[in-house]
């Protein structure tokens, strides 16, 4: 009796845990030749292996105040299956003062097995700074074709089945 | 000599790129109904409420999110800025679950005046439930207008 009451537990914990991605996480120190960097940052083997850093401009002269600074990532899905990918850069001084922030990532479908995607990060609004940059931050999240399904596969089963178990359960 | 000595300190003044004044704070996640009260100020500028959305796919192959933050900006210093404003947030293992920047658009915020930027976060968005902690990071760069020197009058 104890143990099934632990086992509903358990269960309805699980059921209550949110659809959440893969992710990792690397500090890096900055320092790009000609803009470009080497980095390694993977996760259910999807790598990003490099990143190319443009400072941009501005439209001087007009009220436009957006940059074209963006940083390019190069990802490849060396795994088994298709991803969506997403992929966060933050750029910060000696201070920690953030520099330049944004996200790249899957627009459409999937980064299919086997395959090389590059990623465009912008960073429109903050990069007045961007000479005082030292380190860099890049967090690489993914979630598999399909997870969802699964997950909400499995969530009917273990109802039903948790449904059968209860002694209570309604016929 | 001292001639010589003003115009290389005027070139190297006028080769220094024109950097911006920054401030940042880290703060824990609490919002309430996605609303956050903080207080981030620089000369008089302040952002003083975030309000998060969390948002989801667009759906069907699409898998940019809504999701973002809207933050206020107040002006209340004498002169018109033009504003950054970089948002970050982390869970507790210190991995970013979204990050964006957002800011003036066109021209500056006045003296006196207050404005919300929207800050996207279309591309790293699907762990935001597991936020733990946020940075803010607002950039100042005064107008071209107030920063020009006053022309003596005759």
């Amino acid at each position: 009796m104890m143990f099934r009451k632990a086992l509903l537990v358990l269960l309805a914990a699980w059921l209550a845990a949110p659809l959440a991605a893969d992710q990792i996480t690397k500090k890096f120190s900055w320092s790009p030749v000609n803009g470009a960097q080497d980095v390694e940052v993977g996760v259910q083997r999807v790598v990003c292996n490099q990143i190319t850093f443009d400072l941009g401009s501005t439209l001087k002269g007009t009220p436009v105040r957006k940059s074209s600074a963006n940083a390019v990532l190069r990802v490849d899905n060396n795994g088994f299956l298709d991803v969506e990918v997403g992929i966060a850069v933050v750029v910060f001084d000696d201070e920690g003062n953030v520099v330049a922030t944004g996200s790249g990532g899957t627009q459409w479908g999937y980064l299919n097995k086997g395959d090389r995607a590059y990623y465009k990060v912008t960073f429109p609004y903050v990069y007045r700074n961007f000479d005082r940059a030292r380190s860099f931050l890049i967090t690489l999240e993914t979630k598999e074709k399909g997870r969802d399904k699964d997950k909400s596969k499995d969530k009917t089963k273990d109802k039903e089945t948790a449904g059968a178990a209860s002694p209570n359960s309604p016929s | 000599m001292f001639r010589r000595w003003l115009l290389l300190a005027a070139a190297l003044g006028a080769a220094s790129p024109l950097a911006a004044q920054q401030v940042t704070k880290k703060f824990d996640y609490a919002p309430v109904n996605g609303v956050q009260d903080l207080h981030v100020e620089l000369d008089k500028v302040v952002v003083n409420q975030i309000a998060f959305k969390p948002g989801k796919e667009l759906g069907g192959l699409v898998r940019r999110s809504d999701a973002g933050a809207e933050v206020r900006i107040d002006n209340n210093g004498q002169k018109d800025q033009v504003v950054g404003v970089a948002v970050v947030v982390m869970d507790g293992d210190g991995n970013i679950v979204a990050a964006g920047s957002g800011g003036t658009r066109f021209g500056h915020l006045s003296a006196g005046e207050r404005d919300t930027s929207a800050v996207n976060f279309p591309f790293v968005f699907r762990n935001m439930s597991k936020a733990k902690t946020f940075v803010v990071t607002m950039e100042l760069s005064e107008h071209e207008k107030a920063k020009a020197p006053a022309t003596p009058s005759h």
